[in-house]
Parts: C-alpha cells; structure tokens; sequence
C-alpha cells in the first residue's frame, strides 16, 4: 500500500473527530451511563465533581487531565464504543488507558483488566485511587464479597474464567472488561475464553483492547480479524505515528536534536563486512537447500534485526521435522553471526574477541555449518584479534569508537552549551539511555574508571591472555592509576603480601605491575559481588571536578557513582548534591518495562539526552515527554544521537521503522476491507448461535447411525446441553476453552481423580507429551490409573500433542525431543502401563481441537455426568461407589497402605488381604508366622521389623526435618532418646 | 464391564457402512494386505481358542497370515512361532494379543478391522491395536479408529515404522510377566521414609503428620493400638484426620 493511501485513510478517521465541544449530548449515550453512574454517598469532592460530568468531553476539560491531542481522540474513541486500540511503539496508550479507568474506577461499576504484565499492574495501581481498585482475594468466597464490592480489579485470567463459571462473580453486573496486550489473544487463550463467557451473559457491558504491537497482527492469516472476532469488538482504531494528529501533537514541540556519526574502526567495519558475506552465503545456502519452503522472513537485513529469533521461530517451528540437519544447522549459525556481528558493534574488544575465540574451537568446528572454513571467518578471527594485540602481540584493545564521543560530549559540548544556555543555577542534569543492561554497565564502569583499565578488568574476567602491555597501552592505564590513586589514596591501602604474589605474572613498568596486581586483587574479591550488581539497568553518576579535570587529563575519571543508590531515589540524589548528575538507563528495564524511561524523564527532568544506541520506542517517549511539557525552544532538551552511520546498527535502527510503517500500512489496508458482521459485538444472541448449534447436528447424527429403539433414547437427551467435568487445575490448558466453544458446558471442580469427566463411566487424564514423561517416570502417573481404574469403568488416557508442532515429532519418533534411548524407555513404560491397566484406554491427539471434537463425538447419547459424584470420589469416606473390577474386594485404603510398607510388594499383597484379617491380627503374628504369609524368609523380617521397631529419620534425611524439629520441640528430647531405647530393646530381644 | 459394552460395540459395527465390493489395492506393496486377504475365511473357521499343540511359552505366537510382515525383522529378542489356530495377528501372552493395522491398508479397506474385531469377540484381557502410521494425514483415520478401539475395548498403541511396531509386539512379551516397579513412585530403601510413604498414602495425612505421628507413636504397632482419641491429640492431626487414619489401620483387610 502507498503512503497516500495510507494518508487518506487516516485522514478519514481524523475527520470523523467530534472535537472537543461537547455539542451534542444525547449523542454520548453510551458514555453517559458509565460516567453518571456513580455512588450517592461520595465522600470527597473529587468524587462530586465527576458526578457532575455528564459526557466524556467534559471529563477531558477538567484541570486535571493532561492528554495530548491524540490522546484526547483514543480516549474519546474508546469511551464511545468499544474497540481494539492499535498503536505505534512509544506513543503509549497508557495515560489514555490510565485515564479510563480513572473515569470508571467506582463503587458502582466493576471493572476487570485483563492480560496485563507485572509491571503495568503496578504503574496503574501506583497511579490510581487504592480506594477502588481491589486485591484479588485467594479465597473464592472473599472474592465473592469483592466483586460485589466494585471498583476495579487486575485479575488472572485463570481465575476469572473459573469464577465466571462458578458464577461467582455477577457477570450481568460487570461494567466491562479492559484487555492489555490484546494482540496475543488467539482462539485457544484464557482470554478468548473468559470473554466469551462474560458475552454470553452480560449483553450491555464494554470490552476495550489495546495493543502496541503492530507488527504481531502481521503474522499469520488473518490475524487482526480473528483477534477482534476473539474480543467481540467491531470497532479498530489505528494509531501510527504517521497518523496526521500524532504528527500535529508532537511537531511543535520538537526538541532539538543533534546527530553525532560515529566512524568504525577500520577493524570493525571490515569485520562487519565479513560477517554480512557469511551471513548472506548462508542465507543463499538456506534458499538452496530448501526451494519449496517459504523463506521469506530469511534475509540478510532480518538476521541483523532484533526479532530475528522470533520471526525465525514463528516461520519454522510448523515445519521443523521437515528440515534436514543441514539447514538447521545454518539457522542456528545464523543466529550465532549476529551474536557476533551485536558483540562487534556494542561491546569492548576485549570481550568480543573472547567471545569470538571460543567459535574457533574443535568441537564448534564439526558441529556448524561450515561457515569457519570460509576466507572471511579466518578475516573476522585475525581482525578481531587485531583489535586486542598490537603488531608486537602486545596487548593493546582499541577502545569503543563511541566512548571518546561520549566522553567529548560530557566534558565539552554540555557544559559549553550549558554557559551558553545561561540558566547556570542548576547544574546540568543528563540522561544517557542505551540498549541493555550489559551496555548500562560498560559506561558506567568506562566513566568511572577510563577505557584501559576496565578493558584491562574485562580482559581478566573473559580470561583473555593479557601478556605482555604495549607502551602505550601500559601508559595510558598508569595515569588512569595514579588519578585513581588520588581519588581514593586513604580508602585502600593496596595489601602488600599479595601484591608480591602475583607479581610474576606480568612483568613490565613497575606502575603497571602494580596496577595489575591491584586489578587481580581486585577483580577476585570483587568477582562475587560484580555477579550480582553486575548488569544494572540504571546507574546514575556525577562528575567531581568538571572543569578542571577535562583539560588537564581527558583520560582519568571524573566522573563518581553516587552512592545513595540503594534504593534508587533518583529525587533524593537529585537534591542531595548540586553536582551535575548523569543518569545512565536502559530502555526497559524488568520491574518497569518501557515505562522506565518515561518514569525516569520525569524524575530527572533531564537537560541533555545522550541516545547511546537508537530505539524508536525511546524516541517517541522522548516527543511524548516535550510535547507534554509544551516548553519554549531554549527550554527544550537537547538530544544527542551517537550513531554508526551506514552500519548495521543504522539499518537495523531503519528496517524496525520500516517494519512497523508496513504493519500498520497492512492494517489500514485490512481494516478498509474488512467484513465485520452485525453481530460479532456478541450482544445479540446471534454470535453464539455458531457454537451451540449442537442439538441440531446431534439429531442429524442420529437420523443417519442410529435406528429404531435407540432413536428414543437420544432423543429425550438430545435437549440438555452436553456438560463436561473439568478439575479446577486443567484450567491451565487449553482445552476448557475448546470444548466449551463446541457448546459443550464447562464445569469447573475440584476432582481428584482424572482430569475430564465425560460420563458417568468415562474419566480421562490428560497428559502432554512432556507431562507423560514426567509421570511416567516419577510414579504418578501409575497411582493416577489405579484411582481411575477403580472408580471409572473406563479410565482413558489422553496424550495430547502440541498443535504447533507435528505429529510425529522430530526424527523418527514422536516421543522424541530426547535421545533414542529415552523414547524407547517411555514407550516400553507406557507399555508396561497397559499391561498392567488392561482396560485403560489410550487417545492419541494431535491437537487440543481434535480433543474437544473428539470428546464431543465421546459424549453422544451418554448420559450426564454428576458434578457432586466427580468430586466426592476418591476424596475420602465415599467407598467407591462404581466399584469394578476384582480388586474391589479389598479396602481399597489399606491396599494403598499395605503396598508401600517394607517386604510387601504386587505379587505378595493379594496373599496378605486374603489371610492377613486386619492390621491388628498381623501385629499378633510372629515374624516365621509372616514369612510364611509373605512367602519369603527375607520379606517376613522386613514386615516384623517396620510393625514393632521404631525407625528414626537417617541424618541426612532433608525432608520433613523441620517438621521433627516442631514435634521434638513440642515433646522435648526425652520422646526420642525414649524411642531409641526402645528400638535397642526390641533388637535385642529379637536376638 | 465387558458386558456394558455389548450394545455399543455392536452399534459401532453396525454403524459402519459394508462398502459393496472392497476395494483392491493397486500396488501390492505392503505386506499388510497379504495379511489381510483371506482373514475373515481362516478366523471364522478357527473361532474360540482351538486346542493348540504345545507350544513354547516364551515364544510370540503369529498368525501365518503375518509371514512376510516386515516389523517381523525387528523382532529379535524373544522367538517366533507362527500358528494357523490363533485369532488375533500375534499373541504375546496368556491373555494379551496384538492386532496389526497399516493406516494406509486401513483407508483402503475401513471394514477389514471391523472384521477382525467381530472374529475376535471378546477374547483376551489386553487386546492391543497396533496401528502403523503410515500416512501423511493420519488424523481423521486415526480419530475413527480411537473411537472403534473405544467401544470395543482394545488400547491403541502407535509406531511410526515397522521398527518401533517389532518393537513394541517384541516388549509386549518380554514384559509379560514385569512387575510395575519400573513405573510406581520410587520407594526409598531407607524403613523410616518407606513408612512416612505409606501414611502420607491415607488421604488427609500429609508428610508433616507422618513425621510426627512417628516421632510420637515410635512404630507402627503403637499407633495401630492408639486409640481414635489419642490419635486426634497429636499437633496437626485433628479429629477429621485422626478419624480417617483411624478407621483405614483398623479396617478389615477384605470389605464385604
């Protein structure tokens, strides 16, 4: 699609704006139940002034609600009707959404937000009134009260969907249901599910869904119709930042920017050139091998960009089995060159070639591609060691390119410009975002500590030989010493003993041996701690002696960590020294994801903004953050771009732009042909008619196999929905979800025994392949059969396949994702398990669809099964009430317990229950008396031994050790020296 | 239980439409067909478990009919013996038999299994369909024989080659007489765990009041002599478990 059409659609949307006049009310209907619907007792007067609003475009008037234009227009768009919210990365629909639930969070209303990540919970939670939003209980029947209570809730869907069917939860009383993420809402999810139940009973409620991923709806057919389909939305709002209001909201206010072009190194840029012919050999080589395979995704410009893996995996993990060895090889190959190609580029020299020495080893060699046996890997090797040793061998890494600029820009260009700006109270504040927290780490320590020591300290931690240093090289590091040395001459007293330990090890300039001396010392006692606080995804600094220090030495840190970072108060440090203070962040970070950033703009509200490495996400966040602030030109931030230009660090910057103007490009494109039915909003019974069409198919179905009496009997059943018993723990899977869009009724119950309850006989226990696996060779699984086989008449395992993958898996087996070996042993213990479970059924499913299909078709004309009954069964007293089979005339318990004392075994027990009487008559037996029952000398002595003599813990027993310890307290020593005594006697009177 | 099913095995046989002349199969490929030609004539007649003549126990018992069958070259371990008088494809033990099924001779002739199943009856404890799949979409084939194997109880085992198939028809017999150990939990050696296993085996009680009944009560004849009200006075316990722990020690071994 061009970029014209692209426009027109847009400026279609932007015309349709309603603006911010609130002109005509009665249009706002569907805003206005939800807005006025609020409690009579408000208590503050916040409250009585959303009362008072009576449309949505007043509520964006108030003094309060700070939104940019666009914003405005997704939230009013999003008030009025329901939709899916698609927006670019970094435009950040977060305020919108934040102010959404602001304008419903309400005793009266209940609303859910679903999908959501730990860390949106939390900035949502930290930013609305703790008033309304409620915990969720873990107890159902405190949940209960607190959905009655209203407000808003963050629920797991898990949760919600079991409350759904309970009906625990008033779903007719639901405001609405808010869904995060949405472009990972598929068919099968929890989510899908949950929103169907709640359609299914509540016709008037809303379903929002936002997404800033556009690229996910690229993949896979059909994707943003199936997901809307799944969110019973009829309404797409697209959000590009193409889009003509973005561009408005954000143009005026655009910060001053200022692009830095960064040279490579020789070095770097030819082993960059290396890298992209292999990588472009090999991906020749893929398309060769495989013709008949769509390889699209498989490109030179992809393997460089970050969702490679990804797009990679997506592409082929359906057809996986089909590659031969060679071609997996390659793909793994592929994403080790752009480990390399990411090493060369971002990290030290040092490292990188560390990282690129192990690649040069035998055992890589036979187990890749061939890619090493090629001129330019033998290049990149020689290149990358280039960049560390000198002509002589000497060991002299050349910094990162990037370093020098950035170390220009900090102690020249900002506080030149600072003087300039004239504004000289403040000291000047700087933001410096990168890529990961691995890079975060590399600047702070280069800051703090100058290039060629810490090449120097990543040397020893890669275990890089260090040899012999170059002149240079070594003098360079002596300064950076001795300005070390100043900083901190009282705070470490260099430890003399060790000093002449290693003193061998390097053998140059006096300073240098003791520099690295020093460094070893270091680096071990340090290693520890430097695991932990190692990669921090922020870090922030500040510089000693600004001016001075700059001219005399531009080689020794100036720059200090400052130490109140424990907790990361970024405004406590701000105000506790007027030093100007360098931040160093990443662009997500775990705890906070993308909000980081934005959450650090406003804490530093930085002057300067050094963009170490580009993302676009960041980039928009810092267009948000300025038009937000809607400052003059000469307040604005200054933003410094330092960038490789015409490298792959640039173009991989330019394909994630281009591919996310293609993603949107398709949904616009989609979205102006998409046919969406009158009914998908779920709100008429019409949408659901598609699952439950089931009596009239099952009548179909009868007509054509079953004649005469049975006719009847059908029939009279055909009326009742099917129901399905589910354990509350399969709510995990998928397949709950599936068969309940079959129109079979789902009903969620603790059982014991089997994981689905088809009918009164039918009890299946669902296994995955790698859940089978597991149970098979723990032990489970055999005591799952034995309750199934004595309660059911016809016990089923089902062992169900990912539908992803194939059928029959990789190799020549299906149960092989391990070796040979280990498939065989399954399928010989699977074996075993038939033999001795006779009646248990096996299923084999390739799907979760196939299951659902298949229990559907199972369920024909068979009578109901009772929920009560499910669950009663096997929890305690009921007995066994469907008892069949020849075991039953035991006491199914004390079977149990007999199986697992010592002496007793399967082919001995059934002796024991026929002559033993009861636990008590045994205890009379003598010890020949038992081995006469048991048939064995050795078994009867075991048997004897476990009834009359006590047996304590072994000491290296771990478990059920605390447990001891409470009980010994609680008796005192006495009880166990007691027992002790009485074991010994036992013994000796055995004797 | 056997019984239960009478109506609905019959129901699935009835339910399956008799092409009206089967079908041949162009290329006679797979032994599988030569299996099958004559199978209804030499099963009927060899109804019931005729007297056979001594034959090694140890040994797998396979119809003639399967002479040929490649899997049977993967079969190396336990000794053959091919017999006319058996009804089943191979007999791996005195009361489990294997039926062999190609899917691709099944989408051939869907009635030649339901033929076999009626000859079979409802001979044999286990009776194993073996099913080859040897085709590229073995779904929907798959899906209608789950729901035969269903009803007419037979437990269905897949390979994916004529080796695993050997395999499988060869593992059926060697472990014909295997104890389950290979697959029950792991029981420690170790008495004192062994007991807590078993204690922790009557439903409520859970590993912390194992430890602690046993510290308290010594051995196992102490507890079994501890009266009801005893047993509720030990910390974690309570009367609802103490009643159950109770009741299971002091149950008669065999229920009316």
């Amino acid at each position: 699609m061009s970029d014209s059409e692209a426009d027109a659609t847009i400026g279609k949307e932007t015309e349709v704006e309603p603006g911010v006049v609130p002109d005509v009310a009665a249009t706002e209907t569907d805003a206005a139940p939800a807005t006025t619907a609020l409690p009579e007792s408000c208590d503050n007067l916040a409250d009585e002034d959303l009362a008072n609003l009576v449309t949505a475009e007043e509520y964006l008037l108030r003094k309060d609600v700070q939104l940019l234009e666009y914003e405005k227009q997704m939230f009013l768009d999003l008030v009025h009707a329901d939709g899916l919210l698609v927006s670019a990365k970094g435009l950040s629909y977060e305020r919108v959404l934040l102010n959404i639930l602001k304008v419903y969070s309400d005793a009266g209303n209940l609303l859910l937000v679903i999908n959501c990540a730990d860390w949106e919970e939390q900035y949502y939670k930290s930013k609305l009134d703790a008033k309304y939003v409620h915990e969720v209980a873990n107890t159902a029947t405190e949940r209960e009260r607190v959905y009655l209570e209203g407000g808003l809730q963050f629920i797991s869907t898990r949760i919600l969907v079991v409350d759904l069917l309970k009906q625990r939860i008033p779903i007719e009383l639901i405001t609405g249901i808010i869904v995060l993420r949405a472009h990972t809402i598929i068919e099968s999810c929890q989510e899908a599910f949950a929103l169907r139940l709640y359609r299914q009973r509540n016709k008037t409620g809303f379903i929002k869904a936002f997404s800033c991923s556009p690229e996910a709806f690229t993949i896979g057919y059909a994707h943003i119709e199936r997901t809307m389909r799944n969110l019973f939305v009829k309404q797409l709002y697209i959000w590009p930042r193409f889009h003509a209001t973005v561009r408005a909201a954000l143009h005026p206010w655009q910060a001053q920017t200022i692009e830095l072009h960064v040279p490579l190194s020789t070095r770097m840029c030819s082993i960059q050139t290396h890298i992209l012919d292999i990588m472009n050999f090999l991906v020749r080589e893929i398309k060769r091998i495989n013709r008949t395979v769509d390889m699209e995704a498989v490109t030179v410009e992809n393997c460089v960009t970050k969702k490679f893996h990804k797009i990679l995996q997506a592409q082929l993990d359906c057809i996986w089995h089909q590659l031969n060895s060679q071609t997996k090889l390659i793909v793994a190959d592929l994403k080790i060159l752009r480990s390399l190609m990411i090493s060369t580029m971002y990290h030290d020299a040092v490292s990188s070639y560390a990282l690129i020495k192990r690649y040069r080893g035998t055992e890589y060699a036979i187990s890749n591609s061939g890619w090493t046996l090629l001129d330019s890997a033998e290049q990149i090797f020689m290149l990358s060691k280039q960049r560390v040793y000198n002509a002589q061998n000497e060991f002299e890494p050349e910094p990162c390119p990037k370093w020098q600029a950035l170390s220009e820009l900090l102690t020249q260009d900002i506080p030149g410009d600072m003087q300039r700006r004239c504004d000289r109270l403040q000291p000047p504040k700087v933001l410096i975002l990168c890529q990961d927290a691995r890079t975060c780490y590399q600047l702070k320590q280069y800051l703090t500590q100058g290039s060629a020591r810490f090449l120097l300290q990543q040397a020893m931690r890669h275990e890089v030989l260090v040899g012999k240093l170059s002149d240079k090289f070594g003098r360079e590091s002596q300064t950076t010493a001795m300005a070390e040395a100043a900083a901190k001459a009282d705070a470490k007293p260099k430890p003399a003993s060790t000093v002449a330990a290693v003193q061998p090890a390097a053998a140059v300039a006096e300073a240098v041996v003791d520099e690295l001396a020093q460094l070893l010392n270091e680096t071990e006692d340090a290693e520890a701690q430097l695991q932990q606080q190692l990669f921090e995804e922020s870090y922030m600094l500040t510089m000693t002696q600004p001016m001075q220090a700059s001219d005399a030495d531009p080689n020794a840190s100036i720059f200090q960590i400052i130490p109140e970072l424990e907790q990361f108060d970024v405004s406590a440090a701000l105000a506790a020294n007027m030093q100007p203070s360098i931040c160093l962040q990443t662009f997500k970070t775990e705890r906070e994801g993308a909000m980081a950033v934005e959450h650090m703009l406003d804490q530093l509200q930085p002057h300067y903004v050094i963009m170490y490495n580009t993302n676009v996400t960041a980039i928009r966040q810092l267009e948000v953050f300025e038009a937000r602030r809607r400052r003059p030109p000469a307040e604005r931030m200054k933003i410094y771009f330092l960038i490789h230009a015409r490298t792959v660090e640039e173009q991989s910057y330019l394909t994630s732009l281009r591919r996310e103007k293609s993603a949107f490009e398709l949904i616009i494109d989609t979205k102006s042909k998409m046919v969406i039915p009158e009914y998908q909003d779920g709100k008429t019974d019409e949408a659901f008619v598609l699952y439950k069409r089931y009596d009239d198919e099952e009548e179909s179905a009868n007509a054509k196999t079953r004649q005469g009496a049975a006719m009847g009997v059908a029939l009279s059943s055909a009326r009742v929905t099917p129901k399905v018993i589910v354990d509350m723990r399969e709510f995990r899977s998928d397949l709950p979800c599936l068969i309940h869009r079959r129109g079979l009724e789902v009903l969620p119950v603790t059982i014991t025994i089997g994981d689905y309850i088809l009918t009164p006989d039918v009890c299946v226990e669902r296994k995955s392949i790698s859940d089978l696996i597991g149970s098979l060779n723990s032990g489970r699984l055999y005591n799952q059969c034995v309750q199934m086989q004595r309660y059911y008449a016809k016990p089923i395992l089902l062992i169900e396949f990912d539908q992803n993958r194939p059928f029959h898996l990789q190799g020549k087996f299906m149960l092989s994702q391990q070796t040979t070996a280990t498939n065989a042993d399954i399928m010989q213990k699977l074996q075993l398990l038939t033999l001795h479970f006779p009646r248990l059924r096996l299923i084999w499913s390739p799907s979760p669809y196939a299951t659902a299909q298949l229990f559907e078709e199972l369920k024909l004309g068979k009578p109901e099964p009772d929920a009560q009954v499910a669950a009663a069964l096997g929890s305690d007293e009921s007995g066994g009430a469907a008892a069949a089979g020849d075991q039953l005339q035991y006491n199914s318990a004390i079977y149990d317990f007999l199986l697992r004392l010592p002496g007793i075994h399967t082919r001995n027990v059934h002796g024991v229950l026929r002559k033993g009487g009861s636990l008590r008559q045994l205890l009379q037996r003598s010890q020949t008396e038992l081995a006469e029952l048991l048939q064995s000398q050795e078994c009867g002595k075991l048997l004897w031994d476990i009834l009359h003599v006590a047996h304590l813990p072994e000491k290296d027993e771990v478990a059920g050790s605390s447990a001891l310890l409470a009980a010994s307290k609680q008796f005192g020593s006495g009880a166990h020296n007691r027992f002790r005594k009485a074991a010994g006697e036992a013994r000796r009177g055995r004797r | 239980m056997e019984d239960l099913n009478d109506d609905s095995f019959d129901d699935v046989l009835a339910s399956i439409e008799m092409p009206a002349a089967p079908k041949q199969p162009k290329i006679q490929t797979s032994t599988t067909t030569e299996a099958s030609i004559s199978t209804s004539s030499s099963t009927s007649s060899a109804a019931g478990t005729a007297k056979p003549p001594p034959s090694n126990p140890h040994s797998v018992l396979v119809h003639s009919k399967q002479r040929g069958n490649p899997i049977l070259k993967s079969i190396l371990n336990v000794p053959l013996e091919f017999r006319d008088d058996i009804i089943p494809d191979y007999v791996v033990g005195r009361t489990s038999c294997i039926l062999f099924l190609s899917l691709k001779y099944h989408n051939l002739n869907p009635d030649y299994i339901c033929q076999r199943l009626k000859a079979l009856g409802k001979m044999y404890e286990l009776r194993v369909l073996l099913v080859q799949v040897d085709t590229p979409e073995p779904h929907n084939a798959l899906k209608s024989l789950t729901r035969i194997s269903l009803l007419a109880d037979l437990t269905m085992m897949l390979a994916w080659n004529a080796e695993e198939a050997g395999k499988i028809i060869e593992t059926y017999k060697q472990f014909e007489k295997r104890p389950p150990d290979l697959i029950m939990e792991r029981v420690e050696s170790n008495p004192h765990q062994k007991l807590v296993a078993a204690l922790t085996n009557i439903k409520p009680v859970n590993k912390t009041d194992a430890v602690t009944i046993l510290q308290i009560f010594g051995n196992l004849e102490n507890l079994i002599n501890a009266s009801e009200e005893r047993l509720a006075q030990v910390m974690g316990l309570g009367p609802r478990k103490a009643k159950k722990l109770y009741k299971t020690l002091h149950e008669p071994f065999l229920s009316k």
